[in-house]
């Protein structure tokens, strides 16, 4: 239960690990299936699925994992602001 | 949610607001629905010739979704830079900007300025630059003059030209 609500809290660091390895597979797997492909037209597409979407995914990942650090940031400043309010009243 | 803090006219309430949210993630999904066309289109063909063309379309797809990326993680950073701007007091902004006594002062002449001893300028009291300072007390203008100082040109001649 502990483990589900960190999962809840921290969405955007878990969507990021998992687009990260979505990344590293589509990379992988695209790699492995040109590279059994002699015929250059064959190996086109595993460039696009493989590589091309295994961008995607790793840009991907590192936005919502720099989104998570901004998020913190912003709440960290909530609560300097708060603070900052009631220290004033 | 934060209460939101009043910067000139732009009020900083959210880190991103629903417009640029859905403006990145339309961007993200258009490129990945060109890369899974360019995919796709090019797994089609046989020869490499006309394969090329969607590959260009996955790139193009590519380039969209880091674009739309890069801008999503920049607006926030500037938000995050505005508030933190606004939120903390950096000294030489915390000054009271030039009150209309000073100028309305200062236009007139009659206006009591300050100056340090060692200051061979005069300036005033709201000036930047006695700001933190220990000037000696306020005197007028012709005080200063006859102890050899000249007007301060940020504060006194500015003063003056806009009381006119």
């Amino acid at each position: 239960m502990e483990a589900l609500n960190w999962v809840k809290k921290q969405w955007d660091r878990v969507t990021a690990v998992g687009a990260a390895a979505a990344g590293a597979i589509a990379l992988l797997l695209g790699w492995l299936g040109a590279s059994d492909e002699v015929n250059p037209a064959g190996q086109i597409p595993y460039v696009i699925s493989g590589g091309l979407a295994g961008l995607f995914f790793l840009g991907l990942a590192a936005t919502l994992w720099l989104s998570a650090d901004l998020r913190d940031e912003w709440r960290k400043l909530d609560r300097l602001e708060h603070q900052r309010s009631d220290g004033t009243r | 949610m934060s209460p939101g803090i009043e910067l000139g006219r732009a009020r900083v309430d959210v880190l991103w607001d629903v417009s640029s949210l859905v403006a990145t993630g339309g961007a993200m999904l258009v490129g990945l629905a060109l890369i899974v066309a360019a995919w796709v289109g090019a797994s089609g063909l046989t020869v490499i010739d006309g394969q090329f063309a969607w590959l260009n379309l996955g790139v193009f797809g590519v380039v969209l979704a880091g674009a739309a990326g890069a801008l999503w993680i920049m607006q926030g950073r500037r938000a995050v830079g505005r508030r933190m701007h606004a939120m903390l007091v950096v000294p030489g902004e915390a000054r009271a900007p030039i009150g209309a006594g000073d100028l309305q002062a200062a236009a007139t002449g009659n206006g009591a300025f300050v100056a340090a001893a060692a200051m061979t300028r005069y300036h005033v009291p709201s000036c930047l630059l006695v700001q933190g300072k220990s000037p000696a007390a306020k005197a007028p203008e012709s005080f200063h003059r006859r102890e050899g100082r000249r007007p301060c040109e940020m504060c006194v001649a500015g003063a003056v030209e806009a009381g006119q």
